[in-house]
């Protein structure tokens, strides 16, 4: 027999022992059971998800009709402001420099 | 007592608490097989432990009840070894930098761990099964999904190292 057949027959012959195999065996189930509940969880919350898109997907058929007036309402109220608004800062705007240059007796 | 394949069966209709059984009796085989894979370092060989028996509660239904739980385990042990091992080299940069971050503490037979230090982490993995745990050709190359002509060569690659 040779140094390296002695050497494996010794190791053969060593045993190894997991140290607190009861707690071991607690934490893997845990790990184990903790796994599947987020499986579970996963599960539950696609299912969720999926039936909660029924009713989006009943109304959807009056989707355009809900985006037409949605965007009508929108342009209707805004257009005519923004006209307004833009109107009023070029007037303001003209009666400023109007002032400015009139003070500094440049205009006339 | 209540075989491994009754345990397993009884595992997958009553639940995972007879699987706890199964854990009770392979805990400290798979520890000594990590232990002799990763040269006596006691964490890994319980994270191992820990992947393994996590890895076949998973692919429990996958088991086939005419082969053998402990090789079907094995197996599945083997291969989380090799996941780890390159999960390590995935950080081996870090080695780079000369400071020591983290010692492992190596337990077990010293003399053994000597002997096959030369070889490469893959040399070591089919040295342990082919002649410590006597697995043969063919359990090996199933093991690693590898081609037995393979493994036949890579064991005698490795014993030509150790001569």
């Amino acid at each position: 027999m040779n140094e390296m057949e002695v050497l494996v027959q010794k190791e053969k012959d060593t045993s190894y022992n997991q140290r607190n195999k009861d707690l071991f065996t607690f934490y893997i189930l845990t790990l184990i059971n903790q796994e599947g509940l987020k499986r579970r969880h996963k599960r539950n919350l696609i299912f969720v998800g999926l039936v909660s898109m029924i009713p989006a997907l009943i109304l959807l058929h009056e989707v355009e009709a809900i985006t037409d007036s949605l965007l009508g309402t929108i342009l209707n109220l805004s257009m005519p402001l923004l006209y307004n608004l833009s109107y009023s800062y070029l007037v303001c705007l003209l009666c400023l420099s109007f002032v400015v240059l009139y003070k500094r007796k440049s205009l006339f | 007592m209540i075989s491994d394949e009754e345990l397993v069966r009884r595992t997958l209709s009553e639940g995972s608490h007879h699987f706890g059984v199964l854990i009770q009796r392979y805990a400290d085989y798979l520890f000594g097989l990590g232990m002799r894979l990763t040269s006596g370092n006691k964490e890994l060989a319980e994270d191992m432990s820990q992947q393994a028996f996590m890895k076949s509660y998973t692919y429990l239904k996958s088991f086939d009840p005419q082969k053998s739980f402990k090789h079907w385990l094995t197996g599945i042990a083997v291969n989380s070894f090799k996941d780890l091992m390159a999960k390590e080299n995935q950080y081996s940069p870090l080695k780079d930098i000369n400071e020591p971050s983290y010692t492992p503490h190596l337990e077990g037979n010293k003399d053994f761990f000597a002997l096959i230090k030369p070889l490469t982490k893959e040399e070591r993995l089919l040295f342990t099964l082919r002649f410590i745990y006597d697995y043969k050709m063919d359990e090996i190359s199933d093991f690693l999904d590898m081609k037995s002509g393979t493994v036949k060569s890579k064991i005698s690659r490795a014993m030509e190292k150790l001569k």
